[in-house]
This record gives C-alpha cells, sequence and structure tokens, in this order.
C-alpha cells in the first residue's frame, strides 16, 4: 500500500547547527519514507524572540514581518529517504509556559501554510504538546492525527496547569497517542487514567545494517555517548572510571557528546588523575556513532533518567555488548536480554555499583554474554523494517477498518 | 546570485560556517554579517565568504560625569565619611539601602541605555548592509536577524519583490528527488 501521503510535524529535527537533535525523527521519516508516496516534514523550531518574560505580541512590527516571510519563504529542503523538509521557524517567548510554545506552534504553522490545512491525510506528529497541538489546529477535516511522546521534561510540564488541561485535549483529540516507552507510558497513565487505554507503544528505529566485524576481545575501550548534563551522570562515570583504572591502567573512556558541564568534566578528569585516558569528544554526528560504537569494547551508560534509550539499542545493533543504568526506558529495551546484551546494574550515588557491575561483566565475558542474540533480538523490535511496518499498521487502520 | 547572511549573534556558527560555504560552492557571492569573529571561533569559515562585522559589543553607554559625581560619588563619600564617627551602623545601613536602590537604579538605567546602544548600531549596520550591497537572497539565520530587519525589510521586500528571503541554505529538495 504505497498510496500514504503523511506529513510529519515535529520541533525537533536535525539541522547544520545541531546535527543530532531530533535524530529518531528523521529515522522514523527514513524507516517510513519508502513506504509513503509523499511524505513533508515540518519542523517548528523554536526561535526565541524578545526581552525574557515579555509577552510574544510585544513587539507587532517582528510578528508581522515573520508572518510574511514565512510565506514567501518556504524553500523545501531534501531528507531522508527522498521526503521534502519545511522548516518552520517558530517565534516564542522567552518563558518556561509551555502552553505559550504550543500556541506558538500551532499559530505559526498555520501562517507558514497560508490559512490553509496540512493536505496530507495522515499527519504523525512528534512531541504532542507542541506539534501534536500544532497537527491538530492544522489538518485537514478527516485527516488522522497521531502522536509520539519522547519528551523527557514531560512531567515538569504536567506541572504547569494551562499545559497541563492543552495535553489533555490533546489526548482527547488525537486519533492515536504513543509513547517509546515505559516511563511515558507509566507517568501519562498515572497523570490521565482515564486515558490510560488509549496509550500504545511505538519505537524508535534503529540502524542494524553496520554490525561490527569481530567482538571485542576485552572490555577495555569504554565508551559513552550522552550530552554532558546532569541527568546523564559523567562525573559518576567518571569517578567509576577512575577506580576501575587503579586495577587496570590501561582501560580508556570516550566521551561522544557535548553540554554546559563540559568544562567542569574535563577539570574533573583531571583532579581524578585520568585525564590522559578520557577523550572528550563533544558532539557527534549521528552517522558517526554506529563506527564508535564499533571501535569500542563497551558502551557504558549512566543516566539517571530516561525515555526510551536509543543509545543502548545502538551499541547492541552495532555489536557491542552494554553495561546500562536501570533508567528507565533501557529496563525495557533489555528486558529478557540483560545478561546476553552485558549488564544492567541500579541507578546509586556511590560509583562502586558501577564499579562492581563492570568487575561482575568483566569476569563473566564473552562466556557468560551472547551479544549477538541479544543483538537479533533487538532487531526483530527495532529495526527500520519493523518500525515502519509497526507505523504503516497504525496509519492504515481506519482504511482496513 | 549576491547571498547575504544575516546573523547578528552568530549564536548558531556551526550551521552558518557549513551554510556559507555551501552557498559559495553554488557559485553565489556570499556576504555575512554578524557581530564579531571571535563569536565564529572554532568553525572554520569559508575563505570565499566576506564578512562584515558589527561589532555592537564594544559600545557601552557611558553615564554622564555629573550623575557620576552627584548620584554615585558624593553620596556614597558622605556616608563613608560619617560612617567614621559615632553613627557607623547607621552610616552603613543608609549606605546599603542606597547602594540598593539609587545605585542599582543607576545601573539597570545604564545596562538599558547600553543594550539599545547595541541594538541600534545593529540595525543600523544590518540595514546598511541590506540596503548597499544589493542581495539578491537575504538568508535571516537566526531570531535576532527578523528583530534587527524588522524596520526596513517589509518596504525594501515592496519595492524589490523578487528578493529571495530564506531562513536557511541547506540543501534543496528537487523534485526529481522524490
Amino acid at each position: 500500500m504505497k498510496d500514504r501521503h503523511v506529513a510529519v510535524v515535529t520541533p525537533w529535527y536535525p539541522d547544520p547547527q545541531v546535527t543530532y537533535a531530533g535524530a529518531f525523527v528523521r529515522a522514523q521519516v527514513e524507516a517510513v519514507s519508502g513506504g509513503c508516496a509523499d511524505l513533508e516534514v515540518y519542523h517548528l523550531k523554536s526561535w526565541p524572540v524578545g526581552a525574557v518574560g515579555e509577552a510574544l505580541d510585544a513587539n507587532p512590527a517582528v510578528l508581522d514581518l515573520h508572518a510574511r516571510l514565512l510565506a514567501r519563504s518556504d524553500a523545501p529542503l531534501a531528507t531522508a529517504g527522498g521526503a521534502v523538509l519545511h522548516r518552520v521557524p517558530t517565534l516564542t517567548p522567552r518563558d518556561p509556559e509551555w502552553i505559550t510554545h504550543s500556541d506558538a506552534s500551532a499559530r505559526w504553522l498555520r501562517t507558514f501554510l497560508g490559512g490553509a490545512p496540512l493536505k496530507a491525510p495522515i499527519v504523525h506528529a512528534h512531541v504532542p504538546i507542541t506539534g501534536g497541538w500544532a497537527a491538530l489546529e492544522n489538518a485537514a477535516p478527516g485527516a488522522r492525527v497521531y502522536m509520539t511522546e519522547h519528551s523527557s521534561f514531560l512531567a515538569q510540564l504536567l506541572e504547569q496547569p494551562a499545559a497541563r488541561a492543552r495535553y489533555e485535549e490533546v489526548l482527547e483529540r488525537a486519533d492515536g497517542f504513543f509513547v517509546v516507552g515505559e516511563p511515558l507510558h507509566e507517568l501519562i497513565s498515572a497523570e490521565f487514567p482515564h486515558h490510560a487505554g488509549k496509550l500504545e507503544y511505538i519505537a524508535n528505529p534503529i540502524d542494524f545494517g553496520t554490525p561490527r566485524e569481530s567482538a571485542p576481545t576485552q572490555l577495555r575501550r569504554w565508551l559513552s555517548v550522552a550530552a554532558l548534563n546532569e541527568r546523564k551522570r559523567i562525573d559518576y562515570l567518571l569517578e567509576a572510571f577512575r577506580r576501575c583504572c587503579e586495577e587496570d591502567p590501561g582501560l580508556t573512556l570516550t566521551l561522544a557528546g557535548d553540554g554546559k558541564l563540559r568544562a567542569t568534566l574535563e577539570a574533573l578528569a583531571g583532579e581524578l588523575g585520568v585525564a590522559d585516558s578520557v577523550e572528550f569528544l563533544g558532539s557527534v554526528d549521528p552517522a558517526e556513532v554506529p563506527g564508535l560504537m564499533a571501535s569500542h569494547d563497551l558502551f557504558v551508560h549512566t543516566s539517571r533518567h530516561e525515555t526510551f534509550g536509543v543509545v543502548v539499542v545502538e551499541a547492541l545493533a552495532a555489536g557491542t555488548p552494554v553495561l546500562v543504568s536501570r533508567c528507565g526506558g533501557s529496563d525495557q529495551v533489555l528486558r529478557g536480554i540483560e545478561d546476553a546484551a552485558g549488564s544492567l546494574y541500579d541507578v546509586d550515588d556511590d560509583p562502586e555499583v558501577l564499579v562492581n557491575a563492570y568487575k561482575e561483566l568483566r569476569e563473566r565475558y564473552p562466556e557468560g554474554t551472547d551479544v549477538a542474540a541479544a543483538r537479533e533480538h533487538l532487531r526483530a523490535k527495532y529495526s527500520y523494517e519493523t518500525v515502519a511496518e509497526r507505523h504503516f499498521e497504525v496509519w492504515d487502520r481506519e482504511v482496513n477498518r | 546570485m549576491n547571498v547575504l547572511f544575516v546573523a547578528p549573534s552568530g549564536a548558531r556558527a556551526k550551521a552558518l560556517a557549513t551554510e556559507t560555504r555551501r552557498a559559495a560552492d553554488a557559485g553565489h557571492r556570499v556576504l555575512l554579517v554578524a557581530e564579531s569573529q571571535a563569536k565564529l571561533a572554532g568553525h572554520d569559515l569559508d575563505g570565499r565568504v566576506e564578512t562584515h562585522w558589527i561589532g555592537s559589543s564594544k559600545l557601552s553607554y557611558t553615564e554622564p560625569a555629573t550623575t557620576r559625581f552627584f548620584r554615585r560619588k558624593v553620596p556614597l563619600g558622605l556616608l563613608r565619611r560619617v560612617g567614621r564617627g559615632p553613627f557607623r551602623k547607621r552610616a552603613r545601613k543608609a549606605a546599603k539601602n542606597y547602594r540598593a536602590t539609587v545605585i542599582a537604579g543607576l545601573d539597570a538605567d545604564k545596562k538599558t541605555r547600553t543594550q539599545r546602544l547595541r541594538r541600534d548600531r545593529r540595525d543600523a549596520v544590518v540595514r546598511e548592509q541590506v540596503q548597499g550591497w544589493a542581495p539578491d537572497w537575504v538568508v535571516l539565520h537566526e531570531p535576532l536577524a527578523v528583530e534587527a530587519v524588522a524596520g526596513f525589510l517589509p518596504a525594501l521586500i515592496a519595492e524589490r519583490p523578487a528578493l529571495r528571503t530564506t531562513y536557511a541554505f541547506e540543501e534543496l529538495w528537487d523534485e526529481t528527488d522524490g
């Protein structure tokens, strides 16, 4: 069934400035594009304007100009799988209220479309509060609107009364509402129990096309792919790494990712005396990740909380064993294959927990693991083909009814 | 074509380097208007890209000497002198209050005026470049760019309807791709 006409509405999508932001949305586009007659992506990127706390309407000349420019500045771009990408800069006030960002997303998409609805009869939005609301408010009458929630900030968002009311309305109006992992399912079910039955799972697609040529012989070259922020607990990783280095000074740690803590963490590596063994790569292009995974022996994840755990699947897709914190999404991803894939350890402030998990895994590797089997298990759930089929099954439900 | 990138803050420096190079590769003459070279540090700007730096961050509002003397120096100097006598505690408290109210107000005013000066310089330089360089294509590369051109671009578009405006210079979709 190739006559699907689909619009994807998303606040997150890679661009030349941040090539990894929303890489999973581009992966979804790439996965499903082969099953669509046409696929257009509307990237509603937030563009904060004005002074902090100032209302969006404070400078009407800027808004008027932006409205005029949106109407004349569309330059359809090429993106994954031959799909078309429209960048729609979404002017937003510099405030933390999600309701204003939600309103702005719908407003600027409407302006961009010249007041006409989206042509596609199938609309799939990402991030319901912004992309989802914009999709609902701009879909054609009779179009079916689906959405996927990925947000790690959802709990904070639901603390804002207006945003919470908007979220509930989005939940009600959506034709299908998907989450990428159990933590989000549990949160939304708890907050809106009357809508719990509407929630379904849909995974982020992962590329299984480039496995490493041979399995690592020893687990000595560690890799972390994570933003350098508090939630990812890289300070914890550095301390645990230092303790492991005391026993094996030949260990190395590569940190791929950037963030506001970079300078602090670089200083910490120096203070801990492991600066020579730790490499800070900065942000890496998503296309480089499989190669990085394949050139290291062990993927180490220390995050406190994750909604899905894309990088864990990416590591195993490359054939690299994993040492992962029980941070929510990763638990679900590795359920039933924990020992085959590597090891899961509890989120705890004591670095000794990670040290012990590493030593235990090192002792039983490779005989006590089966990374190839774990990889096949995940391929059946998260490959591009599997995830694309899941989308098609959802999108075609009404047609098949 | 003459392609002008307007990026007053240079906040999206990595994208700026990529997109200006792409424009130059496409055979366009490229001019970049941005705050300063320092803002783009660490991102190799293609040698073919012409640059014009706004340099507004060098500007700051200078308070009139009378304000500095009569509202900053004299009151605090007097309170310091009084504080050497028996009214030490009261003078210290009064100085603290004075700093929290009057001096803080003067500082806020200075900051506002400095911001206004910088914004005016930014808008004037961008206007001068957009009008003087005769671009065929203007890339408004960041939110501040829209704010910087709001005062004159509508009139320019009315005068030159063929002027192309976009928010990025990326690989265009070709119908044959689809």
